[in-house]
């Protein structure tokens, strides 16, 4: 070896490395997950360490450094299955998440992780590429392996300490919509449409921002290269997250509104796009977010139901405190600190303009790409969430609406919204008094959306059972 | 105090005061509701006790009483189709599928379907239900039988029997609003009372 370590030595090293690994992943095999994506993808994984550890024994030099490193780089993958069971996902979500998926994503394969940043995002992965098989296995190995090794895998990650704040996760629906985005994205760049766009937006940059008078003509290549670069960039993440955006609101309604203003209200609102990330102003985000729930009908519709009574007697409605937000919302993304910021970069000014009207042209055909069923539109919203804050009024889980004998499922997004409502409302009735939520009440809300969730795909699978 | 029978189940479920109203959610089925009580289900989540660690319950001792007994438990959660395996003398928590709303002119008891008990499985050891309790019913399962006994999410393993009950108020006690098996936590006063009796 390079380094004078006897190589019958360094392939027992590696293979108690691979065999330590290997008990590692069976240690999580055994745990119970929302989706079975996780325990395919650990057998996976440990028929694959099996197979290693088989080659080590004749394996070169050369090849001991490579698996060295691919063994290393399979122990980052841990992080990902440790907390990825029950216990610590909102499991009733991820089930509905998995269903939304299916429709979204056909043939996909998708499982939920926390994680130790604040953020929520999702990575779409095939183990063939992402495990390096070809670096492993020869095709013929390769081809005997259980099949979701070909599979392409959606993981969603949540901030850990999220978990059991069931409503924030209404961003799950942004997620999801980074799939859709993906897609119409990648449709977008043969389009010449888009081509030509590209080629006046460079114009347009140059006409502020000209190639300096004097340079060679390299120099002016780069210059209008980087420029290219730079718009291209910028352009591309802004219509990502906010496609992405529209996807969360058309699936989640409101609640991706709100999710979103908790998120991002202790943040910058105005932050240009920076770094890598490139991300757009949270109050560029907020306002588009905003204007879908008044082109879909849930402003109107809020407003009007400011007017209706509550079951609980309450002189209040439960909608008076989601008007407000929307009015405080409002006020907000009225300031355009964030189009003042934009515009003081000429790169940042024309692609956001270009965005705006790309945004324009692409809703329609972003939502026709989305199953009509999985839209949540304003008249179930209307319909069904005034008689499931009734029940969170009064402590049970908002998943039936009626009475019984004629008891019947709501939309697992009114619950979400009506869990979010009565957050909002912030306050109960305790014998003839109104008092305000304790902390513990506004956890209890999270706990009983959570199994309205659950419960609402329980008893529509089980109808649908009964039925057949 | 008299049992409700079917009539006054169904009159109870669909009081048209919701604040009267009797909650059990989700009922799946209509035959749930017997002459003479609700059957219900098992739910998804059980505590199991890691005995290794555990060498005795003693609400004496502030170190091993019935609160630290939670410290040793783990919850086990059971997707639908899967089994979940109960010993010969083993106790487990678990929740009902079903969560309620008594109202406060209702109080019940929980208690084994003659079917499952005449396999060796007890439900329910502490069986009083009080009146304005909301949340699921934690279920105290032993297999007193010979052999294990495979349990699923969703059986019908224990009835729900109500009576009439006058004075009732809302419950605001540990468990409402529970959600999963819950073990014992000792109220401040009950600590306050223990101390008299087992030197705390």
């Amino acid at each position: 070896m390079a380094h004078g370590i006897d190589i019958g030595y360094f392939r027992c090293r590696l293979a108690l490395l691979a065999r330590g690994l290997k008990t590692r992943y069976a240690e999580l095999a055994h745990r119970d997950f929302p989706t079975d994506t996780p325990s395919r993808l650990i057998t996976l994984i440990m028929t694959v360490l099996d197979a290693v550890i088989d080659k080590i024994d004749s394996a070169d030099e050369k090849l001991l450094q490579i698996y060295f490193r691919l063994i290393s780089a399979y122990q980052g993958n841990l992080a990902y299955f440790d907390n990825a069971h029950k216990e610590q996902t909102p499991r009733g979500l991820i089930v509905v998440l998995e269903g939304l998926l299916a429709r979204i994503s056909p043939g996909a394969l998708f499982y939920a992780a926390p994680q130790f940043d604040y953020n929520y995002g999702i990575a779409t992965f095939s183990p063939s590429t992402n495990l390096s098989l070809e670096h492993f296995l020869t095709e013929q190995e390769r081809n005997k392996l259980p099949s979701i090794s070909t599979a392409t895998i959606h993981l969603i990650m949540f901030p850990r300490a999220e978990r059991d704040n069931i409503l924030i996760h209404s961003v799950f629906g942004h997620e999801v919509g980074h799939l859709v985005a993906a897609n119409y994205l990648t449709a977008e760049q043969n389009n010449t449409e888009y081509l030509d766009a590209f080629k006046s937006a460079v114009s347009e940059i140059l006409l502020i921002a000209p190639v300096p008078s004097g340079v060679s003509q390299i120099q002016s290549i780069k210059h209008v290269a980087s420029i290219q670069n730079a718009l291209s960039k910028i352009r591309k993440r802004a219509m990502e997250e906010l496609i992405s955006d529209y996807v969360g609101c058309l699936l989640f309604g409101p609640s991706a509104l709100f999710a979103s203003y908790e998120i991002f209200a202790l943040e910058d609102l105005d932050l240009p796009p920076s770094g890598d990330a490139l991300y757009p102003p949270a109050r560029f985000r907020l306002r588009f977010l905003l204007e879908i729930l008044k082109e879909e009908g849930f402003v109107v519709s809020i407003q009007e139901l400011t007017k209706t009574s509550s079951i609980a007697k309450s002189d209040i409605s439960y909608f008076s405190a989601t008007h407000r937000l929307i009015e405080k919302v409002a006020a907000l993304v009225g300031d355009d600190t964030d189009t003042v910021v934009l515009n003081q970069d000429p790169i940042n000014k024309v692609a956001y303009d270009w965005v705006n009207n790309s945004l324009l042209a692409a809703k329609p055909l972003i939502k026709s790409l989305i199953p009509a069923d999985l839209i949540f539109d304003v008249t179930t919203f209307a319909s069904e969430t005034p008689y499931l804050l009734d029940r969170l009024a009064l402590n049970v889980p908002p998943n039936e609406l009626d009475v019984y004998p004629n008891t019947r499922s709501p939309h697992w997004q009114s619950a979400l919204n009506a869990s979010w409502i009565f957050k909002l409302h912030a306050s109960k009735r305790s014998g003839d008094k109104i008092e305000k939520f304790s902390l513990g009440d506004y956890e209890a809300i999270n706990r009983l959306c959570l199994l309205a969730v659950e419960n609402i795909a329980l008893q529509q699978e089980y109808k649908s059972h009964m039925a057949s | 105090m008299g049992i409700l029978g079917r009539k006054e189940l169904v009159a109870a479920l669909s009081n048209s005061d919701p604040q009267e109203r009797l909650f059990v959610t989700p009922l799946l089925s209509e035959s749930q509701v017997g002459p003479g009580s609700i059957d219900i289900r098992l739910g998804n989540e059980f505590v199991v006790t890691r005995r290794g660690n555990l060498p005795y319950i003693d609400p004496g001792d502030k170190s091993i009483d019935l609160k630290e007994k939670s410290r040793n438990e783990y919850k086990h959660h059971v997707t639908k189709h899967d089994r979940f395996y109960l010993h010969p003398q083993e106790l487990v928590l678990a929740a009902t599928l079903e969560y309620f709303r008594i109202p406060s002119n209702l109080a019940g008891y929980v208690t084994s379907r003659s079917s499952w008990g005449r396999a060796g499985l007890i439900i329910a050891t502490a069986v009083a239900v009080h009146p304005g309790f909301t949340g699921t019913v934690t279920l105290e399962l032993v297999n007193v039988g010979e052999v294990p006994l495979v349990l699923y999410p969703g059986l019908s393993v224990a009835q729900f029997i109500f009576f009439h009950c006058s004075g009732g108020e809302p419950y605001g006690g540990r468990f409402a609003g529970q959600i999963s098996p819950q073990s014992s936590l000792l109220k401040d006063n009950e600590a306050k009372d223990l101390a008299f009796w087992c030197k705390r």
